[in-house]
């Protein structure tokens, strides 16, 4: 294979002798020779088709498309011989005739490749104007609120519907209707959004004709290279600017992670940076309202209340949507300003069981692979994640494996999209994984099928696992889990014998009261199968924002300084002391919601809330929001007057992601660059001003960074995994951590020789099962679990600014199995009230099969419907994550 | 009166999709399935049984039933049917009458037999009659060359029309 590669071949190109790769085509050959050859549904990213019939050549005297005619060894290629023309030049003009434009004045303009292509060969269009077809075109579909489709001027290349299948492995459209009726279509008298299309837009971006364009888009004046704000995907997007004003996002192609696409959000999701109802100035309340302030006057307010809480009093709880350098800033002043270590943020609420879990385990927990070489899998397991939905462009690297041949097994309760791509798929109890993960290992011990030489070499606690494995027999596990044993057998098998393997695991592993044990049993899944440290193995938690990994990074943790290093360490804690010229404290402080918790009984007085909204993404958002209400003083910054913003004594107007220099780190460990592409909005404000000011007016030292750049270069001193990452290092393709020093290249592949823990190896956990904290009961008798949409993020501040995603998911929605449904008599669209221990929300149902019978499930990104006053925070002992993903209530129709 | 009209397709959905449910043609489905090396192989032939078994026409819930059936994406199974001129994406009489239009019939009085047809039943070429018996439409060659003019009712084959003939044997068929 490899050796394919770079043999070369010799060819003679138009008179030319040109020495080119064995595994090109007699296309790319041309093209990369600077010799045009007329091309309509050529696209590098796609598999070749063969569709357009234009670009003949005359490969030794055979007419060939060289789209699809691989280059051969002494070949005598000629684009130009008279036959080759005629050919062309009659298939250009039936394309034309057919098109329900003049390619010459027509207005797309030289985004069109046809015109081009007309252009190239010299058409008569009076001559053809005659055979142009009389009736009228097609109306132009316009139902997608971002791009529309106009079939007059669709050259049926067929681009787009292999990019929905190829690329987005979406397969939304196709052709429909035959001959001269063709169009692009889905389904009887569907409009473009009927479908299953996920507007992407991956379509569109590659139509060569304008036939699917963009609606409202705008030439931009300039374009800024930046990294998406949304997930941990981390994708790199060229923003475009015109004024003051974000006018268009596409794809970086050459960003490793995403490679040019992009999700809907990345795509069309900009609008929000100016949105109206941004903040604009500080607000301070003044007798129990919230009026407009100068900066000065609200950051010596909170300056001086900040003075007056120093200590275990205060804290802070951090962001995942700030940059690294700014969360760092954060925490170095709660911890050497206001002398406490409680400062923590959201990833307490997904991640904090991978961390804990996987540092014990393989000693760091962040994902051993890159997005790239997943798709290069042999068999992928992903369980407890919606890919698709949360993060997009992993999914994209599903599919490609999928499409190579590899094996994909789904572990969910509910049938997530990624389904209809799976070899198996496994729709386990919410809350079962640790029996369903153990039985599979029982499977793979019984069987023989576990590398013995890979755990007698790398990793402790075998035998001990071994003996817990025990409790794990068939008939336990399909009771625990209800998922019949053989497929269970089944699962185990294919992913022990299909190697290099894959896990991706997120929230449906992590947010349970049992979700460290969740972590480690997939750790030792991926142990026992040596495929911990093989490139394109592992484990693979999917961080959900744009840095919450860098956040974790950065210590905006309560028990680690930057890099994981531990507070309650005496030499760490020298080494940042002498850095930062300030007394540490050696107690781990609290965890996100024991901050919240302790405002009650009056241990948190002050609490600084930077870019989060627990008013609606907290378990048990009622009791956060009580906190809230009643803490001595709260200083919310925040890009929008959020809903937790409401009960602030003091509001600061923070900065966009577009609106600042810094670093974002995604989830596959990548530092990359954050650029400024405008100029802070109104009088807000980059939060690594805001902290630094609030630590200068309160006369702190070290808060004095001239950029970001800056601050970078002092995270680099301090922390080991980016010793070696600088702005100027990353400005490329950004750098996987760790990266101990400048001529480190950074890692792609974790643990490939030794596991970072003390001993160097990793270690094996032995496991029992545990039940959810709330299972269903008479009063209560279904289970609740969350989810999120694609179209929507976190709690949707930012994505419901945005009119088109608005549009295309509006409103929360209670997914129910139909069986559920017709014992309470209820059917798509009715507005049912769903209740818990803890509260009630109403919203209208959506009966799906997507959902198991006796489990409902809504997500959380809808203020009118908050559905986490229902959660449980009921929390995991060791990680102390609240159990989002499983409660009990009872659903009843309004009527 | 006529009834050529096709229904606005946004609006199939909401027509009834009459038969057996999906559930019960498994029984025949399954067979035919088991012939091939991969699901997607046998949408032809699954498009075909549900068909008739579902009144003639394939209802937008059939499409989506077919396409999660056999796990291939929806938009490719109406590629398929609107490329096969024997798939309905409409509602269709109990019979479907085709008429041959192409060269060796025309020849032979095909046009004559279409015009007898319209007027007889009072629909245009592609319409449905009255009594929602036969949706009679013209097709390309039937491969019955040697009997022209001639049309197809399902499956019956009948040659050599006359404007008379082709009306008087669709009458006279048993109701
Ligand atoms: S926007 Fe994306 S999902 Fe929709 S049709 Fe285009 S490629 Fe497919
Ligand atoms: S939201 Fe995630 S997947 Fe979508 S463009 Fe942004 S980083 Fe990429
Ligand atoms: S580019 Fe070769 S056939 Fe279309
Ligand atoms: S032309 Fe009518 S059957 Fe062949």
């Amino acid at each position: 294979m490899s050796d394919e590669r770079i043999r070369t071949v010799r060819v003679t190109l138009d008179g030319q002798t040109i020495e080119a790769a064995a595994s090109a085509t007699v296309l790319d050959v041309a093209l990369a020779n600077g010799v045009f050859i007329p091309h309509l549904c050529h696209h590098p990213d796609l598999r070749p088709a063969g569709a357009c019939r234009l670009c003949f050549v005359d490969v030794d005297g055979r007419m060939v498309t060289a789209c699809n005619a691989p280059v051969v060894e002494g070949a005598t290629i000629r684009t130009n011989t008279d036959a080759v023309k005629t050919t062309v030049r009659g298939a250009v003009e039936l394309l034309l005739v057919n098109h329900h434009r003049g390619a010459v004045d027509c207005e797309e303009g030289d985004a069109c490749e046809l015109r081009k292509i007309a252009r190239f060969i010299g058409i008569d269009e009076v001559r053809l104007a005659r055979f142009r077809r009389p009736e009228p075109a097609p109306p132009v579909d316009t139902s997608n609120p971002f791009f529309e489709y106009d079939p007059g001027i669709c050259v049926l290349c067929g681009i787009c519907v292999r990019t929905c299948d190829e690329v987005v492995g979406v397969s939304a459209i196709d052709f429909v209707r035959r001959g001269v009726h063709t169009t692009i279509g889905s389904a009887p008298g569907a409009k473009w959004m009927d479908s299953d299309c996920v507007s992407c837009g991956e379509c569109v971006v590659r139509c060569p004709t304008g036939s699917l364009s963009m609606r409202d888009s705008e030439v931009p004046e300039r374009e800024v290279r930046t990294t998406c704000t949304y997930c941990g995907c981390g994708c790199g997007i060229h923003l475009g600017v015109t004024g003051g004003r974000i006018v268009s996002a596409r794809g970086v192609r050459e960003n490793p992670s995403n490679e040019g696409r992009l999700c809907v959000k990345g795509r069309f999701g900009y609008g929000f940076v100016n949105a109206p109802d941004r903040l604009k100035k500080p607000l301070i309340r003044r007798d129990g309202v919230l009026v407009e302030a100068s900066w000065d006057e609200a950051l010596d307010l909170v300056a001086a209340k900040f003075t007056e809480h120093r200590g275990d009093a205060f804290a802070a709880i951090a962001s995942a949507k700030l940059t690294n350098e700014e969360n760092y800033v954060l925490q170095k002043f709660v911890r050497a300003v206001q002398g406490t270590n409680n400062v923590d943020h959201c990833a307490r609420l997904c991640h904090s069981p991978t961390v804990a879990g996987l540092v014990q385990s393989l000693g760091s927990g962040a994902m051993t692979g890159t997005t790239k070489d997943l798709g290069d899998s042999r068999c992928i397991l992903a369980i407890g994640t919606n890919t698709t939905a949360a993060h997009p462009i992993v999914a994209l690297q599903v599919v490609r494996a999928v499409h190579q041949g590899g094996k994909l097994i789904v572990i969910n309760p509910r049938e997530v999209d990624l389904a209809r791509h799976a070899d198996l798929v496994l729709r386990n109890r919410a809350g079962s994984d640790v029996a369903l993960l153990m039985g599979m290992m029982r499977v793979i011990v019984d069987e023989g099928l576990h590398d013995p030489a890979y755990i007698a070499a790398r990793c402790d606690g075998f035998d001990e696992f071994r003996e817990s494995l025990a409790r794990f027999d068939a008939a336990t596990v399909e009771e625990l889990t209800g998922v019949p044993f053989a497929q269970v057998a089944a699962a185990a098998r294919m992913y022990a014998t299909n190697g290099p393997a894959s896990i991706l695991y997120a929230m449906g592993i992590t947010q349970h009261t049992h979700g460290t044990d969740n972590v480690l049993a997939v750790s030792n899944l991926a142990l026992l199968t040596g495929n911990v440290g093989r490139t394109s193995g592992g484990v693979n938690p999917l961080r959900g924002q744009s840095n919450v990994q860098g956040a974790c990074d950065m210590g905006a943790l309560p028990n680690v300084f930057p890099g994981y290093q531990r507070v309650d360490r005496p030499e760490v804690r020298e080494k940042f002391e002498r850095a930062w010229g300030a007394r540490l404290d050696d107690m781990p402080g609290l965890t996100h919601l024991e901050i919240l918790g302790g405002v009650t009984g009056g241990r948190i007085r002050a609490i600084y809330l930077v870019g989060e909204n627990p008013a609606l993404s907290e378990a048990d958002a009622n009791h956060a929001r009580h906190a809230m209400e009643e803490v001595d003083f709260l200083v919310v910054q925040d890009i929008f007057l959020t809903e937790s913003a409401e009960y602030a004594d003091v509001v600061l107007p923070a900065a966009t992601f577009a609106e600042k220099d810094g670093t974002f780190t995604n989830t596959e460990r990548r530092v990359q660059r954050v650029r400024r592409a405008i100029d802070p909005v109104g009088d807000s404000r980059t939060d690594l001003w805001i902290t630094s000011e609030i630590a200068r007016r309160m006369g702190a030292a070290g808060f004095d960074h001239a950029s970001a750049a800056d601050v970078m270069d002092e995270i680099a001193s301090l922390t080991p995994i980016y010793g070696g990452v600088t702005h100027e290092r990353i400005e490329g393709s950004g750098i996987q951590w760790p990266c101990p020093d400048s001529s480190h290249a950074g890692t792609r592949t974790l643990h490939t020789e030794r596991f970072p823990t003390a001993s160097g190896r990793a270690r094996f956990f032995a496991l029992a099962y545990r039940a959810p904290d709330e299972e269903p009961d008479a009063e209560f008798p279904l289970v609740l679990t969350t989810e999120r949409s694609l179209y929507h993020y976190h709690t949707s501040t930012m994505t419901r600014r945005v009119p088109g995603l608005e549009q295309l998911r509006g409103e929360e929605l209670v997914e129910m199995h139909p069986r559920d449904a017709a014992a309470l008599r209820v059917s798509s669209g009715d507005q049912v009230r769903v209740t818990s221990r803890r509260g009630e929300v109403v919203a209208r149902a959506l009966v799906t099969e997507v959902s198991p019978p006796g489990t409902i499930s809504m997500t959380f990104h809808f203020h009118e419907a908050p559905t986490n006053v229902l959660t449980n925070a009921a929390f995991d002992p060791v990680a102390k994550i609240p159990e989002t993903k499983v409660c009990a209530v009872r659903v009843e129709a309004v009527r | 009166m006529t009834t050529t009209k096709r229904v606005d397709p946004a609006e199939l959905a909401k027509l009834p999709c009459t038969g057996p449910s999906f559930d019960d043609l498994r029984g025949k489905l399954d067979p035919i399935v088991a012939r091939y090396p991969q699901r997607a192989a046998a949408l032809l032939p699954v498009l075909w049984v549900v068909q008739r078994a579902r009144a003639g026409w394939l209802h937008p819930k059939s499409i989506r039933e077919v396409a999660e059936y056999l796990a291939v994406p929806q938009a490719h199974v109406e590629g398929v049917i609107t490329f096969y001129t024997m798939f309905k994406d409409q509602p269709v009489g109990r019979d479907v009458v085709v008429v041959c239009k192409t060269l060796s019939c025309r020849l032979r009085g095909a046009q004559e037999v279409m015009d007898a047809l319209e007027d007889h039943f009072g629909i245009d070429m592609g319409g449905t009659t009255k009594d929602g018996r036969y949706t009679i439409e013209t097709g390309e060659c039937l491969g019955l060359c040697d009997m022209a003019p001639c049309m197809t009712i399902d499956e019956e084959r009948h040659g050599n029309l006359t404007p008379e003939s082709a009306v008087k044997t669709l009458e006279g068929r048993p109701r």
